[in-house]
């Protein structure tokens, strides 16, 4: 630990000589000063509603978390991010095109055209070139809960979106790069059958923006790579903190 | 087998009577009170299904995890947030001297002078009265960077409290740093 110094700071009518005087100078202006204890028949019951959650997420659920379904606090936790999603939509729409436009659920899976106004322009992170990746051949039955310990423990983790779905390869177009070499280009080969379930458990769709980490030039499938919203989100954030 | 269910409940609802407080007051100083407590929930739940990382002690580490979740929250409107954080800023009050536990509008418009980055240091130092080693936790840097900028950012503190005064009550602080 540094002891501070104390310079020339030497202006009694400040009050704030020393780090005491200074901390308890901030205290004055902290919003929390004069907030009441929370009620605790309400914390109990978000206690309780949380720990009856499932600690398990399987990839064919993710598209609709049932865990948070049973609680008031946590649907209206939910609903905050839906609202904060259409926000972020419609102000990257705005955007002159710049942001790739986050997924907007099943209905954009018609569009055709893929937005690639920034395939040479300023994508961040990613290196020239072509990133390959396979799918694995199998996906396990049970997955465990996404983490970000996980998450940040891949080789490679980036956010992309899919402009291609052709035979055994998809291909994305990277918009930013967590962690590793990731190419502006990535494509991600599977044999048919590996195909499928890779594109069930990702649900990658042409349009679609994505959160991809692999190790090994192998996707994470299980829930760790999926459509680039609300819960998966969260834990890229917290896997790689900006 | 892990932990049996009971364990687990019990080490979650210590773990929780040691951090709901604070950390609702952690989200109190940074948000509007509705997003508060659905951040809370939020972070709550994080350290539910992580309870196994959550390291001892814990309050700092559940900070980083309320920080991130809040920032998750905020995504949409961060923009807007910051528009209205400026328009926050009032003229700075005439007098120089305060009551130790009154509220001291300079010191509002002082950390509205720093960098992001440097008041939020200021923040945890002061409002949640972190050490330099938990504040490191709480950002996820190292002890040595949150030492070293928490020193920076309390003498830039100082620097602008100095500012304010200088400007004697005429309006003139905003934008700050053109000395």
């Amino acid at each position: 630990m540094t002891e501070h110094h104390d310079d020339d700071t030497h202006t009694d009518r400040h009050g704030f000589d020393t780090d005491d005087e200074l901390r308890a100078l901030l205290r004055t202006a902290d919003p929390a000063r004069t907030l009441a204890p929370a009620d605790q028949a309400a914390v109990s019951e978000l206690l309780e509603d949380i720990m009856s959650t499932d600690l398990d997420a399987r990839p064919d659920t993710a598209e609709a978390t049932p865990r948070r379904g049973r609680t008031t606090w946590l649907v209206a936790a939910a609903a905050a991010t839906v609202i904060a999603g259409a926000a972020g939509l419609a102000l990257s729409a705005l955007d002159s095109g710049s942001d790739p436009a986050p997924s907007a659920g099943p209905s954009v899976e018609s569009s055709a055209t893929a937005p690639s106004a920034d395939a040479g322009g300023a994508t961040n992170g990613a290196t020239a070139g072509t990133t390959e990746l396979t799918a694995p051949t199998t996906t396990p039955g049970r997955c465990a809960a996404p983490s970000a310990p996980f998450i940040a423990a891949q080789q490679q983790a980036f956010e992309g979106t899919v402009t291609a779905i052709e035979g055994d390869r998809v291909t994305l177009q990277t918009s930013e790069v967590f962690t590793g070499e990731v190419g502006q280009t990535v494509v991600v080969d599977a044999p048919a059958a590996a195909m499928q379930s890779l594109i069930q458990s990702t649900q990658f769709e042409v349009g679609g923006t994505y959160l991809v980490s692999a190790t090994d030039g192998q996707v994470a499938v299980c829930g760790f790579s999926g459509r680039a919203d609300g819960e998966l989100q969260g834990i890229y954030d917290q896997a790689f903190p900006r | 087998m892990p932990a049996t269910d009971a364990e687990r409940r019990e080490r979650f609802e210590a773990l929780a009577a040691e951090v709901v407080e604070p950390v609702r007051r952690y989200l109190v100083r940074r948000t509007d009170p509705d997003t508060a407590e659905d951040v809370l929930a939020d972070t709550l739940l994080v350290c539910w299904r992580r309870l196994d990382e959550v390291p001892e002690p814990s309050l700092p580490w559940v900070y980083g995890v309320a920080k991130n979740s809040l920032a998750n929250a905020q995504r949409g409107e961060r923009r807007q947030r910051r528009v209205t954080a400026r328009i926050a800023v009032v003229d700075p009050p005439p007098e120089a001297t305060r009551e130790a536990d009154e509220p001291d509008p300079r010191v509002s418009l002082a950390l509205a002078a720093l960098r992001k980055e440097e008041a939020e240091l200021l923040r945890l130092w002061a409002f949640e009265q972190l050490g330099p080693s938990e504040i490191a936790q709480a950002l996820e840097i190292t002890p040595n960077a949150a030492s070293i900028r928490l020193h920076r950012a309390r003498q830039k503190f100082v620097d602008e409290m100095r500012k304010i005064d200088a400007a004697g009550g005429h309006g003139q602080v905003e934008g700050g740093s053109d000395r």
